[in-house]
């Protein structure tokens, strides 16, 4: 087996006195598309907040290519080549799809050590080459989130987290990110994705992580985890799928 | 430059120009060079509050502190009875107030929003009563400085005004710009590419500082004599903050166009009206119909109504074909 890029290492979360999560172990190697399902309030999007440094978790450690870098500040993080795309979508509207990409590459982009690609590549691949002019605030939901991923992509990430990209798009345009997501798991990106959709997880993912309650209570491939009774139980309302 | 930004430029140029005309032809003055000047001062200085206020989204009440220290660089040497060079004791004034502004970024830019514009405002009345209580800076009687012929002074004042705006406008146009207005829009996702969020507001309150400072060293040759009041004053950070708020903030021309029409406004009130206070009456009810009229500023204003008369000529040469 590969060595992991990225693990957490019972990681635990506590706001105030309320325990959100305790002991959760997860890694991921290089190019792996991981799923992270769960009920609402489970912990999911805290687990990107930890993993990028806007919490600090109460316990456990998250290590990336071996190297402990539990609290360091987001944009040291973002550096070291770890990309978010955020689930309420949250592009830089001022800007042109162009000028997202380019204030990416000034910044994270420069110190980046993983997947390079150039600016026309990432415009073809995110469907914005005729849309790179115009002003982010006059696109559609769909191109800005569109935009969020070309804008992580100009980070040169090796680790990519998206949080729902599904959310709010029609069938076709899940295909469009599906297709998106296996290209960049190709060229050699890793992909952490939260998503509620079980097709999306069923046709993407390697491996699927399922949280509940505050806990892991599975962890395997896709055809696995639909199968797994307390899934079933928790997470697919008693229905197998 | 793109045509649509030249059409803009154009056009806010006549506005000025028209702006102008009006102004001096209804005092019935030919030309008052001096009075442009003093426009270019506030211009100079609402082109360093909008790196800090309008790109990056900090609204400051406390850049008078800036121009201030940039006044009092140029003039205490003076003052002080020492022969520096005029040329480099304008670059000082620029240095004395970056560095002002980079010591006091450390516990200034930890607060944000509505904390950040009363420590700023704070920050002006510590200044304004220690220039004014303090025998070693002059007191509140201020120092004089050299008479600089109105021949070579003024063209210097209005090229450094359009090598202000043209240094701007280059600037939020590059990648510094860019992180500027990244932290400005979403500060989390800024964090996400790797903008260190403290150091990239502190450069724009630094670049903005020495701007600012430059307009106080100008303003301190131009007037000849500087006292805490003219220099210090809320009502100067008020000025400042004002012209960029009414011509837009965040944009080149905001500032230019704002900071514009509040002088022109002002001194034809002062002039015009003679009861007591009434002057800051009119500028009140214009401010007030501004702001409810045109929320994103008059240049804002006047680039959509652009927008509007291209798309519709557009459509009407579709219809043609």
């Amino acid at each position: 087996m590969q060595q992991p890029i990225l693990e957490l290492q019972n990681l635990g979360m506590r706001f105030g006195g309320l325990e959100l999560f305790s002991g959760i172990n997860i890694s991921v190697s290089k190019g792996e598309i991981l799923g992270i399902i769960g009920t609402n309030g489970s912990g999911k999007t805290t687990l990107f907040n930890i993993i990028c440094g806007i919490y600090k978790p109460a316990e456990g450690q998250v290590i990336y290519h071996g190297k402990d870098i539990t609290g360091l500040p987001p944009y040291k993080i973002a550096r070291q080549g770890i990309g978010r795309c955020f689930q309420m979508v949250v592009p830089f509207e001022s800007m042109t799809p162009k000028e997202n990409i380019r204030v990416a590459r000034a910044n994270a982009g420069r110190y980046g050590k993983g997947i390079e690609l150039s600016v026309e590549e990432i415009m073809e691949l995110t469907n914005l080459t005729d849309k790179q002019d115009i002003t982010t605030n006059n696109l559609a939901l769909p191109d800005k989130k569109n935009v969020e991923i070309a804008r992580a992509l100009a980070c040169n990430p090796e680790v990519i987290l998206f949080d729902e990209v599904s959310c709010g798009l029609s069938g076709e345009e899940i295909g469009e990110r599906m297709k998106l997501m296996k290209q960049l798991a190709k060229k050699g990106i890793t992909i952490i994705v939260i998503e509620h959709i079980m097709m999306f997880i069923k046709e993407i993912c390697d491996r699927v992580v399922v949280l509940h309650a505050g806990e892991l209570i599975a962890q395997g491939t896709p055809q696995e985890i639909i199968q797994n009774p307390k899934v079933i139980d928790a997470y697919l309302g008693g229905r197998k799928l | 430059m793109s045509k649509k930004h030249m059409l803009y430029s154009i056009i806010a140029g006549v506005i000025i120009l028209v702006a102008y005309i009006a102004y001096f032809h209804g005092s019935g003055q030919s030309y008052n060079a001096g009075f442009i000047v003093y426009i270019c001062l506030f211009l100079i200085a609402g082109q360093g509050w909008n790196l800090l206020g309008g790109y990056i989204g900090e609204v400051s009440f406390g850049h008078a502190v800036f121009f201030g220290i940039g006044a009092y660089t140029i003039a205490l040497p003076t003052g002080y009875g020492l022969n520096i060079p005029m040329p480099l004791l304008i670059i000082l004034s620029m240095v004395t107030s970056g560095l002002f502004a980079w010591a006091i970024s450390y516990p200034l830019l930890r607060i944000k929003g509505m904390n950040f514009l009363i420590g700023t405002f704070g920050l002006g009345i510590i200044f304004l009563n220690a220039f004014t209580s303090s025998q070693l800076l002059f007191a509140s009687q201020g120092t004089f400085l050299p008479f600089v012929q109105p021949s070579v002074l003024y063209p210097v004042i209005i090229g450094i005004t359009i090598a202000v705006v043209i240094f701007v406008s280059v600037l939020v146009k590059s990648s510094t710009g860019l992180s500027f207005k990244a932290v400005r829009d979403v500060p989390e996702a800024a964090q996400m590419i790797g903008i260190n969020l403290y150091r990239t507001k502190t450069k724009a309150l630094v670049i903005g500082a020495m701007i600012t400072g430059l307009a106080g060293a100008m303003y301190a040759l131009y007037s000849m004599h500087i006292t805490p009041s003219a220099t210090f004053d809320t009502s100067i950070s008020n000025d400042i903050l004002l012209g960029s708020y009414i011509g837009g903030c965040g944009t080149v021309l905001g500032p230019v166009i704002g900071g514009t029409i509040l002088i022109i406004i002002q001194e034809a009130a002062r002039s015009t009206i003679t009861v007591t206070g009434g002057h800051n009456l009119v500028l009140g009810i214009i401010l007030v119909l501004v702001m409810m009229t045109m929320k994103q500023g008059i240049w804002s204003a006047i680039r959509t109504g652009i927008d509007k008369i291209c798309g519709k000529l557009s459509s009407v040469k579709k219809q043609r074909r």
